[in-house]
């Protein structure tokens, strides 16, 4: 299962979101090394963390967060679009059909069997969002290690532009498109699992604000 | 258009080509840029059990292959020994080898073009580690330039891998006029909501017709449904 945080329930998630920020940090700054302007030593949060994207988190057994994404609408001002641009020599499409993803990560420190299933999670729960929503491409940044499993599963990408290697990284990423809904649905659920019942959706179950929220001060 | 730009458009293209032979011929419009004449792609296992069919794709001379077979080379091949560490490299980093036998296979590997090569290593979670060689000359590549050869190898690999899996079953049911339409429109690469908006359906009814489609034609997704419908004459070419 994968609890989706949209923007107006952020302020109902604060430890949530509060722990997921950790994890990025662990993830992206200690284990990678990427040197990114949001890190302020405990958490990794940037500009974009809190305008018009989604956040996903999934949960191990004993409920910590065991992985998150970041789902942004391509129109809306995204890390991808309006940071990551300017480093690629090719523009980068935007439009109401195209999501950008960013921020994919699993917690290391958890067994392989639970960072499995929480990229499960995640990936079948972005599928979910996609249907929603009516993206039918999505927009990332990636190396070539994370897109293989993807074309070896079917899946057809775009690469737009030269790669870049970021400060810090070890290895060039390439700006790539890849198919959401269009055709995404049959690949992810040949080699993923059926897409659909992992996402916990609030604006669909108001409990979860209770469940998974702050606890209100009485 | 520099190697590239032109190698990143042609992936795209490589990472949906519906056959082995477009995806080879794909590949070789993108490699060879960089200096590549020759390469191979096979699965790396141990190579005292490894069979040397497993390679899926190589135009590496028939003779050499022959000879390599014979010799039992691949007990001691410098270049296929290292590549089982897992990492990428170039050929002229090896160490120079110390063994005659090995001394020899390098020695005749540069007379038929297999001096200066790059191996590409694959290994995804749960998956048979498989390696691209591709050997030609002045092989100088930018850091960037080699991460695109390693893109470019790779996406051959995973893509070889993935058509090698589909089948194409002789138990082909009949498409309706409708599911015809939409497969059509899919082979002249539309996305669904261009066909939506062509057919005057909704997405989700496209959906709905995708889920009939592979079902009657056994097909694991979209670019196998095409070739199957292609194959069985239920669409045209």
């Amino acid at each position: 299962m994968a609890l989706v945080i949209r923007p107006q329930h952020r302020n109902r998630f604060h430890s949530l979101l509060t722990e997921m920020h950790r994890l990025r940090r662990r993830v992206f700054v200690e284990r990678l090394g990427w040197r990114i302007p949001g890190d302020d030593g405990v958490h990794e949060i940037d500009d974009y963390d809190s305008g018009a994207c989604l956040h996903l988190v999934s949960f191990a057994p004993d409920g910590r967060i065991a992985g998150s994404s970041r789902l942004t609408p391509s129109l809306e001002p995204n890390v991808t679009c309006n940071v990551l641009q300017a480093q690629i020599d090719r523009p980068l499409p935007r439009g109401e059909d195209i999501v950008e993803v960013s921020r994919l990560c699993v917690d290391h420190d958890q067994p392989e069997a639970v960072r499995r299933e929480a990229l499960k999670d995640l990936r079948l729960s972005q599928f979910e969002l996609y249907r929603k929503h009516g993206w039918d491409k999505v927009l990332c940044v990636a190396y070539v290690r994370s897109m293989q499993p993807w074309i070896r599963a079917g899946g057809r990408i775009e690469v737009i532009g030269s790669p870049t290697t970021f400060p810090g990284d070890k290895e060039p990423s390439f700006a790539v498109l890849m198919a959401g809904t269009d055709e995404g649905d049959a690949v992810v659920e040949r080699h993923v699992g059926q897409v659909g019942g992992r996402l916990l959706d609030p604006l669909a179950d108001p409990s979860l604000l209770d469940r998974f929220g702050d606890k209100r001060a009485a | 258009m520099d190697r590239t730009a032109l190698a990143l458009t042609i992936v795209g293209e490589l990472s949906r080509a519906p056959t082995v032979s477009r995806a080879i011929d794909l590949f070789e419009q993108a490699i060879e840029p960089f200096g590549v004449k020759l390469y191979r792609t096979t699965a790396l296992g141990n190579p005292m059990r490894g069979r040397l069919d497993d390679a899926v794709v190589s135009n590496y001379p028939e003779d050499w292959m022959s000879f390599y077979r014979g010799v039992r080379a691949f007990a001691f091949d410098p270049v296929l020994c290292t590549s089982l560490k897992g990492e990428g490299f170039y050929w002229r980093d090896l160490p120079a080898p110390t063994d005659l036998a090995a001394k020899t296979l390098m020695s005749d590997a540069r007379d038929v073009g297999l001096a200066e090569g790059f191996t590409v290593v694959r290994q995804s979670p749960g998956e048979l580690k498989t390696a691209v060689f591709v050997a030609g000359e002045n092989l100088d590549w930018t850091d960037l330039e080699q991460g695109v050869v390693n893109l470019i190898c790779n996406t051959l690999m995973s893509r070889v891998l993935h058509l090698r899996e589909v089948q194409l079953s002789p138990e082909v049911r009949k498409l309706s006029l409708r599911e015809a339409e939409v497969l059509n429109h899919a082979a002249l690469g539309r996305s669904d909501k261009q066909i939506a908006q062509a057919i005057g359906i909704t997405h989700s009814t496209v959906h709905t017709y995708w889920k009939d489609i592979r079902r009657k034609l056994s097909a694991s997704d979209r670019a196998s449904a095409v070739a199957l419908g292609l194959w069985s004459g239920q669409i045209a070419h």
